[in-house]
């Protein structure tokens, strides 16, 4: 190989790299859009997990939206009121008061043990695929069958499937974005506010002969929590007791009656989890 | 006589159908509980007519037709109808049904008489058919009467017959094909009374060649005023898929999303046949089915013809019992059979075996390598392994561009994976997506 060809290739390649530099150095001089500094600071208080959870594809897109007045401040529901109030400082504006902050709650309570199986599940890789072709091993039509798509699903990391078999959602870190809430094909998972509430675990609404076949856990709609409630707040709908919020007073009477343990205390503010 | 065949795809699997192939048909009487589910046909759910404490007989219409894509439904047995709620059900886990306790008394009722039939319509037939409450029996369960009604602006010219029998372990058409040859060439002779068809193609695999020469024999015997012959078939599943069949025997493809009128072809099942002759010549309706009772565990495989109605358990009862405990239970064959949970489940009128296998296949699940089995194999000739590969992505839709919808679900994609991934589980989850999002737009 003559040192000729050497030089040219060289020669050749520095004109072009020229050339390209010189011809992006213009265009983007030419075309430059210029971009509210705005949407790059709401950006940075902006979570950032593309949850989707305000309504729009991603992060970037709301605070676009935000800047041209599109979207309120409080439209991030993943951030809650903190990210909220730093927007609002932004955009030079305040919010209006408090987002309440929801959290997912898988109402079931059926895991491994508790549930009864008739099969053997096999050949299924996710519950969207076990639910459609009945891939999964247990009786209940109702329950969670375990494959995990919310823990596929969720962006923050808040749910993970326990040593039951069942999801546990992490109160701290779910933001109530409610992408587990679309990932489930049983509907189980349900977004509530995060106040101390009773909620019945257990989404069966068969009747009781059919949930005793079924479930060790499950509601057999006996009827009992509604008998002994003294504020009268509980009601059946679909074979669930449905507790009302605003009449309940926490006594736990519901909860230390029910023969099957399918009530219980949930998101307790102050208290630790049970 | 040299066999034809289909071509893409499609293989010879090991068709174990030695354990019941030489055994005879048995009647099998029926247990004391009987189940028949609402919906045992594509199409609307059939009503039903009867309420609790009724007093039925054999026969006797039990549930009406919903419009014209649904058919009748009888008892089986004379008894009492005990309750109609959910009961399980073999493909759709649980469905409405109506519960009749035998009597053994065996009244048939009163309505059911031989029809003095001597010329009929195509309509007339299509009513005693839908009357009769006759569907597909080879499982696909499609209502018949919908089969024998062509759009007028097509010509039909051939009438398939499938007696391939090509799902391993199943040998129930085998011996409908030998012992009950009169009935099959007068099911035909019936539908081509009123379709004039130039020919009908019996589609026989050559694992059953005593069945081909039996039909010849006949129709050499016997003369027909169509042109019936039955024509050997390679050993090559799933030979008896309708678009299959017909490319083997008369060399025409069926374009994707088609059906088989495009190409002048009616296919009809063997024991289909069997029951419309029944139906127009004695005036019964579907009662009664002929099933394969098979598999490792049972002691005593059986060929038997059950009362539609009759209980898994009084099957096995019947077939002696459990050597090994089963492991899968399976109704249908093997390769496109539904998976049961329970015993409880009732036989259907689309139930063409019954499969007790103590074996269980390992499925752990690996990674894709890339083999192209999946393609080679695939009757349809479809890439299986992309549309796994979308469906794992939840890209439903995309599927679509990769024909997932024109899928015969036959399953040898899964018996072929060496990375055991279950194919064609992911396959139906995209297809029920696709067309859920298209009800849905």
């Amino acid at each position: 190989m003559s040192i000729q060809i050497i030089i040219y290739s060289v020669v050749v390649l520095l004109c072009l790299g020229l050339l390209f530099g010189l011809m992006l150095g213009v265009f983007s001089k030419v075309f430059h859009v210029k971009e509210d500094p705005k949407v790059e600071e709401i950006k940075e208080v902006l979570p950032g997990a593309n949850c989707g959870a305000c309504g729009y594809s991603g992060c970037t897109v709301y605070a676009e939206a935000v800047v041209q007045g599109k979207a309120t401040c409080s439209g991030c529901i993943a951030g809650g009121q903190d990210t909220a109030d730093k927007i609002a400082s932004i955009m030079g504006t305040s919010t209006s008061g408090n987002i309440s902050r929801n959290v997912a709650v898988v109402l079931c309570k059926g895991g491994k043990e508790e549930s009864v199986k008739n099969a053997i599940s096999k050949g299924a890789s996710s519950c969207k695929m076990a639910n459609q072709l009945r891939l999964y091993d247990r009786v209940c039509r109702y329950g969670c069958v375990g494959f995990g798509d919310c823990v596929e699903a969720c962006t923050f990391d808040a749910i993970h499937i326990g040593e039951k078999g069942l999801p546990i959602v992490d109160n701290n870190l779910c933001t109530g974005c409610g992408q587990c809430v679309e990932a489930c094909p049983r509907n189980i998972i349900k977004l509530f506010t995060y106040t101390k509430r009773v909620l019945t675990l257990c989404s069966n609404s068969d009747t009781g002969s059919m949930v005793r076949k079924a479930c060790k856990v499950g509601c057999i709609s006996c009827g009992i929590c509604i008998k002994k409630c003294p504020q009268k707040a509980i009601v059946f709908k679909d074979n669930i007791p449905v507790i009302d919020i605003d009449k309940c007073d926490l006594c736990g009477i519901c909860i230390t009656v029910c023969p099957v343990n399918a009530l219980s205390l949930r998101l307790a503010l102050s208290e630790k989890d049970e | 006589m040299k066999s034809k065949t289909f071509s893409p795809g499609g293989m010879h699997i090991p068709d174990h159908k030695d354990l019941t192939k030489n055994l005879p048909i048995e009647d099998m009487k029926p247990g004391k509980d009987l189940l028949f589910p609402l919906t045992q046909h594509i199409g609307v759910p059939s009503e039903a007519i009867v309420k609790k404490n009724d007093i039925v007989k054999i026969g006797q219409v039990i549930a009406k037709a919903k419009g014209n894509f649904s058919t009748n439904i009888h008892s089986s047995v004379s008894g009492v109808v005990k309750d109609i709620k959910e009961y399980p059900h073999s493909i759709e886990g649980l469905s409405m049904a109506i519960h009749i306790e035998n009597d053994f008394k065996d009244e048939w009722c009163e309505e059911i008489k031989q029809p003095n039939i001597t010329t009929l319509t195509q309509k007339e037939l299509a009513k005693i058919i839908q009357d009769s409450g006759i569907v597909g029996m080879g499982g696909a369960q499609f209502p018949t009467h919908i089969k024998l009604q062509p759009p007028s602006n097509v010509k039909v010219d051939t009438l398939v017959i499938n007696g391939a029998e090509c799902e391993p372990y199943l040998t129930c058409d085998h011996r409908i094909m030998l012992e009950k040859t009169d009935e099959i060439i007068d099911g035909i002779n019936i539908v081509s009374s009123v379709i004039p068809f130039d020919r009908v193609l019996i589609g026989v695999e050559n694992n059953k060649m005593d069945a081909v020469e039996a039909i010849n024999q006949y129709v050499q015997k016997h003369k027909t005023t169509v042109n019936i012959q039955a024509i050997p078939l390679e050993k090559k599943y799933p030979q008896g898929a309708e678009k299959n069949l017909i490319q083997a025997l008369t060399g025409r493809i069926v374009p994707i999303g088609k059906l088989p009128f495009e190409v002048g072809c009616i296919v009809q099942n063997v024991a289909t046949l069997k029951a419309i002759s029944h139906a127009v010549r004695m005036g019964t309706p579907m009662i009664d089915r002929v099933l394969t009772a098979t598999g490792d565990c049972l002691k005593e495989p059986k060929n038997i013809r059950v009362r539609l109605g009759t209980l898994l358990s009084d099957v096995v009862g019947y077939c002696g019992g459990f050597v090994k405990e089963p492991k899968e239970l399976v109704f249908g064959g093997p390769m496109m059979g539904i998976n049961q949970r329970s015993q409880d489940v009732p036989v259907l009128k689309g139930t063409s075996g019954i499969i007790f296998l103590s074996e269980l296949e390992d499925l752990n699940e690996g990674s894709c390598i890339r083999c192209g089995r999946c393609i080679e194999n695939c009757p349809m000739g479809l890439m299986p392994y992309r549309i796994v590969e979308l469906t794992k992505n939840k890209k439903y839709q995309e599927t679509e561009r990769y024909f997932s919808t024109s899928c015969i679900e036959c399953g040898l994609c899964t018996y072929n994976c060496p990375s055991r991934i279950p194919v064609l589980n992911y396959i139906r989850t995209s297809k029920s997506e696709v067309i859920r999002l298209r009800r849905k737009s």
